[in-house]
């Protein structure tokens, strides 16, 4: 009776320290595992943020979000537990294996009789299984960016009453979603029933050979319980394999669509030599420079071709043409979101390719057509360029964009939370937030680029008043349609089919009767049809 | 930023349970064939060990071989008929838990759909999606793992513990000792694993909310350099996350283990006091051995509990937030039953006493009343954010005014069908939001009872054939995500051969020429005459060539209609209008 008690206390100090060993091991497995998680969530950000537009507009972001939060949700799960089963596995059944070798060498053999046999069944489903999963995973994005899409455009769907399409195209992607999903289950639902049968199997077999070896005498009755136990101890491991063999099937498959997106070279890189932007007050030359727009399935298009241009430092330089001239190429060629096929762009005398881009857009404020805003105050979106920016430069950039007055307007002021794409406020005003968070930076070089599209006449005058003497140190290029606001320009160019056809000042193209006098003959002809009317 | 999820109510799991019970109703068949399949897969289960008792006491011990084979023959059958029952149920789980997600999914897609636009202002949409993607592939996961089968793991723990004390009640007594301290331990981490679970979803949701953010402003990013601070940003909320984790896999290491300790307490137990009663002669070998296999049985559920609550604790708060969303009423209510008046051209459109505001009472309108004919032409004229778009938006319902009624044709806007109300409106707004797809597509927005022709000729009224005819593809060339590859100018042309396509009775235009140069903007002269005729329009507009074009001229000042009448009248007046044309005509 005395050494069963003994056995009994050991047991349950064993348990003890178990339970301690247990503990320290999940902390420190599942805890790097969260900390790897961690650690590819940021690199991907860090990679995304290097590239470029085009890359944008054919990825939705619905999908790169996905990759970021489900997949790598799923790398983690291979690093944290996965890790840790496959040890605990590894280390069971070696153990156990020799603990059953000991006993009996032909039972042991008998036994495992059935492994080879699962595991090759096993495989072959899993291949299936994964190619399954891969699928699954890229079409819960495609899924996610429909979703994304309504969601994004819902002014819109809502205007028309095209609630029944986005419901219906919603319904058809997610049916579909649910049928790969069950046909993956069909797959995935037998590697646990799967995984139990090889221990039972093996069960089964002890039963029968163990037990006519104890009746023949060749083990002991204590021998065969032994065994019995040993095998069991080897089930959960088992069971615990073929959830292991899940989620690094998963693991797998989302590892290799973060893969992709770290894979994709960004395609506007600085090319060596690095050159330091040397000091100057922004002159720029275009040189025979040609840009060639490539769309995934499309012809490429060439938005600028043949443009030479110099513009000196500290000028003010009006483009204007039509529709898809190339405007906002030529504006977004300087701050490298576009690259250029042919010819040189420089800025003070250095190509841009050489400059490190964030020299480059240093240098640089830009306001674009559609103005971005984030999800933060007021203030926080002026002085997004420069962060930590005190409460009264935000105020003096705000005054000199013409904002200040509507600021006032706002119950909390600077502090006023703008919605996600700037709902709250309205088309000129967000325009204008832009235009202050672009002054902001104090850059050598500004862009507008049609920048004061939604803003109303009488403000736009007022803007431009105000604005003057902050130019006057500075190289600006002002993309418009409305061409008072380009009167006084130094330099005036007019672009047409991404070609410039004309540059001068207001007089000698007027005088040139061009392009740029057709377009403001029309203006005229507006006018004089409203005041004869 | 704005976290207003972060006051939990107190939705309980039974709440959730009741709230989700509706969705599981349509797959009652293949629920209550999983449940029924819970038992006969207990029962092949827990046989197992009775049979190694029978063929140890029976046959081994007392060196009997007849009817050992038998034995072996009925433990092997039990063993298929556990494998297909196991089966069978994971499937139909699986097969429940997908169809109740893509239901579920359905239902919150169509919420968020008729929610106002009141919601859409204060709701990114980063965090929407995650409800509707992520959020919803963790209550799946749940079903896959967790709700059935913790009610299939108390059948077995019956099951176990009805057998145990049958073979042996004191034994039985003596090892279920453990049972009680045990379930205390697992109730009190079960509230902190909710908590953890609920922390690291919410944080989920920010994260991904201001993901989407930044790659949706990713060129601003770039442009200001502020890519490292975003990425600081990031990571900050990757590290909040991060850490709402970590304190789950305190409490879930801690669970595992302490469940893990107390089965090899119980063991202990059988050996000591069970090899004491052998000796005695109290308790057969083969009841020894089958008492230690049930005892394992007994806490491998309670072990993978740990494993399975984590997955339904996620579940449970997922269904939550999905809940809370379903809970956010602010619908435009459409309870509207008024016949859509036959569609005769031009609709007449009534304002009276109209007061609006976005928050609070800071009026953005203040008593508004106008009237429109039908077929009139009305230019709303005024400074930014005088009130003019607002004005416009609500005819749509969009916002629903705090005082005054708007009709049309006579009925209030809230008495028509919200969809017949939007279909009779052509809307062209400031900003032209363009689906992937292609250009047909997105002019008639998916609406194939529109035919190509009519695409095809709006396109032409608005002189976009030209432009389309150099895409090579026309109609069929492909509109990049949100028309990035598009200009804002052909945008705004596409988004008028739109309100073309559909051929609405009034037409509502949102300050949408501004941003057009002059060229297109004659183009868009020349078609707008043809679009307004015999409709009535309302139209935003700074732009005299627009403005030229309407009957009358409304000018707005800080919320209030100040002038009213012809353009000559206001001109003659010397108010507000002559001044904004005086600015305008300057312009050349």
């Amino acid at each position: 009776m005395g050494p069963i008690v003994g056995y009994a206390l050991l047991l349950t100090l064993a348990a003890a320290v178990q339970m301690v060993i247990r503990i320290v091991s999940r902390l420190v497995l599942f805890g790097a595992g969260r900390d790897i998680e961690y650690d590819i969530r940021n690199e991907l950000l860090a990679h995304l943020q290097t590239l470029p537009p085009s890359y944008y507009a054919e990825q939705s972001t619905g999908d790169i979000i996905s990759r970021a939060s489900n997949d790598i949700g799923n790398i983690r799960l291979l690093y944290g537990p996965a890790v840790l089963n496959v040890v605990n596995t590894g280390f069971t059944l070696v153990s156990a294996l020799v603990m059953m070798l000991i006993i009996d060498v032909r039972l042991t053999l008998l036994a495992l009789l059935p492994l080879p046999f699962t595991i090759l069944v096993i495989r072959k489903i899993a291949g299936t299984m994964s190619k399954m999963f891969f699928e699954v995973q890229r079409h819960l994005g495609v899924l996610s960016g429909q979703i994304q899409e309504v969601f994004s455009g819902i002014a819109v769907v809502k205007s028309f009453a095209r609630e029944d399409w986005a419901r219906a195209s919603m319904a058809r992607l997610n049916q579909d979603n649910f049928r790969r999903n069950v046909d993956l289950a069909k797959s995935r639902g037998l590697m646990l029933p799967m995984m139990g049968a090889v221990g039972g199997l093996g069960t089964f077999v002890i039963l029968l050979f163990g037990g006519y070896a104890v009746i023949d005498g060749r083990i002991s009755l204590g021998d065969f319980v032994a065994f019995n136990s040993y095998l069991a101890m080897l089930v959960w491991p088992m069971l615990a394999l073929g959830w292991v063999y899940t989620m690094l099937q998963r693991g797998i498959a989302a590892a290799a669509r973060v893969r992709q997106v770290l894979e994709i070279q960004p395609a506007i890189q600085v090319v060596e030599p690095c050159v330091q932007l040397p000091t100057g007050n922004g002159a720029i030359r275009f040189g025979d420079v040609r840009s060639v727009h490539k769309v995934r399935d499309g012809e490429p298009r060439v938005a600028l071709d043949d443009v030479t241009l110099d513009i000196p430092a500290q000028g003010f330089i009006g483009l204007t043409g039509p529709v898809g001239s190339g405007k906002t190429t030529l504006l977004r060629l300087l701050l490298r979101l576009q690259d250029f096929d042919r010819g040189s762009v420089q800025i003070d005398g250095v190509d841009i390719r050489h400059i490190p881009l964030a020299e480059l857009r240093g240098a640089i404020g830009y306001v674009p057509q559609e103005p971005y805003l984030f999800s933060a105050s007021i203030a926080e979106n002026i002085a997004f360029g420069r962060p930590g920016l005190s409460r009264e430069d935000i105020e003096r950039y705000a005054t000199l964009a013409g904002l200040a007055k509507d600021i006032a307007w706002l119950p909390r002021g600077y502090d006023t939370v703008v919605g996600e794409r700037g709902v709250t406020l309205s088309g000129g005003q967000r325009q204008r937030v832009a235009l202050a968070r672009a002054l902001a930076r104090e850059p050598r070089i500004l862009l507008l680029d049609d920048a004061l599209s939604a803003v109303d006449a009488e403000t736009e005058e007022e803007i431009l008043g105000s604005l003057q003497a902050f130019l006057v140190q500075r190289t600006s290029l002002v993309a418009t349609h409305r061409l008072a606001g380009i009167r006084r320009a130094q330099q005036i160019v007019v672009l047409d089919h991404g070609r410039i056809v004309e540059t001068g000042t207001h007089e000698t193209l007027l005088a040139a009767r061009g392009l740029y006098h057709r377009l403001c003959a029309r203006q005229q002809l507006t006018r004089q049809l409203e005041e004869t009317r | 930023m704005a976290h207003d999820e972060e006051q939990q109510g107190k939705a309980y799991d039974r709440t959730l349970v009741r709230r989700l019970l509706p969705y599981l109703r349509p797959y009652h068949r293949a629920i209550l064939g999983s449940v029924l399949l819970v038992p006969l897969l207990n029962a092949f289960q827990l046989v197992q060990p009775y049979l190694v008792k029978v063929a140890i006491d029976r046959h081994i011990a007392v060196r009997d071989p007849d009817g050992l084979l038998l034995i072996a023959l009925a433990f092997f059958l039990s063993l298929v008929f556990e494998f297909i029952a196991q089966y069978g149920n994971i499937y139909l789980l699986n097969y429940t838990g997908q169809a109740v997600v893509r239901d579920l999914r359905a239902h919150l897609f169509d919420h968020v759909l008729s929610r106002s636009s009141a919601f859409f202002d204060r709701s990114p949409v980063g965090r929407l999606l995650t409800r509707v993607t992520n959020d919803l592939e963790g209550v799946s996961e749940m079903f896959a793992s967790g709700i059935v089968t913790l009610f299939a793991d108390l059948f077995k723990l019956i099951g176990i513990t009805a057998i145990l004390l049958w073979l042996n009640w004191r034994l039985a007594l003596a090892t279920l000792v453990v049972a009680p301290i045990l379930f205390v331990v697992v109730e009190r981490i079960r509230g902190e694993l909710r908590n953890g679970f609920r922390e690291v979803r919410q944080r989920t949701a920010r994260l991904n909310g201001f993901l989407a953010e930044s790659l949706s402003g990713m060129d601003i990013v770039q442009v200001f350099g502020q890519e490292e601070r975003i990425g600081q940003e990031y990571a900050r909320l990757g590290a909040e996350y991060r850490d709402s984790a970590y304190s789950t896999i305190k409490y879930d290491a801690i669970l595992y283990a302490v469940v893990e300790f107390f089965s090899s307490v119980a063991v202990a137990i059988i050996l000591w006091y069970g090899g004491i009663r052998v000796i005695a002669g109290a308790l057969t070998f083969g009841e020894l051995v089958a008492f230690i296999s049930y005892i394992r049985m007994f806490f491998e559920p309670i072990r993978d509990l740990s494993a399975k609550y984590a997955t339904m604790q996620s579940g449970m708060a997922s269904l939550e937030r999905v809940f809370r969303l379903f809970d956010e009423s602010d619908a435009i209510t459409d309870g509207g039953t008024a016949a859509p008046v036959a569609a005769g051209r031009g609709a007449d459109i009534r304002y009276d006493g109209v007061w609006f505001a976005y928050h609070d009472e800071e009026w953005v309108l203040k008593d508004l009343s106008f009237y429109a004919a039908p077929g009139e032409r009305i230019a709303l004229v005024g400074a930014t954010g005088s009130g003019k778009s607002t004005t416009i938006k609500l005819l749509s319902r969009f916002y629903e005014p705090q005082r005054g009624s708007i009709r049309v044709d006579g009925v209030a806007l809230a008495a028509l069908p919200l969809q017949a109300l939007r279909r009779r409106i052509g809307v062209v707004s400031q900003d032209v939001f363009l689906f992937s797809g292609t250009i047909l597509d997105n002019v008639r927005l998916f609406d194939e009872s529109i035919p190509r022709e009519r695409v095809q000729a709006a396109c032409e009224m608005v002189g976009l054939l030209p432009m389309l005819e150099r895409l090579g593809r026309g109609l069929d060339d492909e509109v990049l995500e949100r028309g990035r590859n598009f200009s804002q100018g052909q945008r705004q042309l596409l988004s008028f051969a739109r309100v073309l396509a559909f051929d609405p009775d009034v037409l509502v235009l949102d300050e949408a020429t501004s941003s057009v140069d002059q060229e297109t903007e004659h183009l868009i002269q020349v078609a707008l005459e043809k679009v307004m005729e015999g409709r009535t329009s309302l139209i935003v507009a700074h732009r005299l060539a627009t403005i030229r074009h309407c009957d009358r001229i409304l000018v707005f000042h800080h919320g209030e209609l100040r002038e009213a009448g012809s353009h000559d009248e206001l001109i003659e007046r010397r108010g507000l209008y002559e001044k904004l044309h005086r600015l305008q005509a300057e312009e050349v």
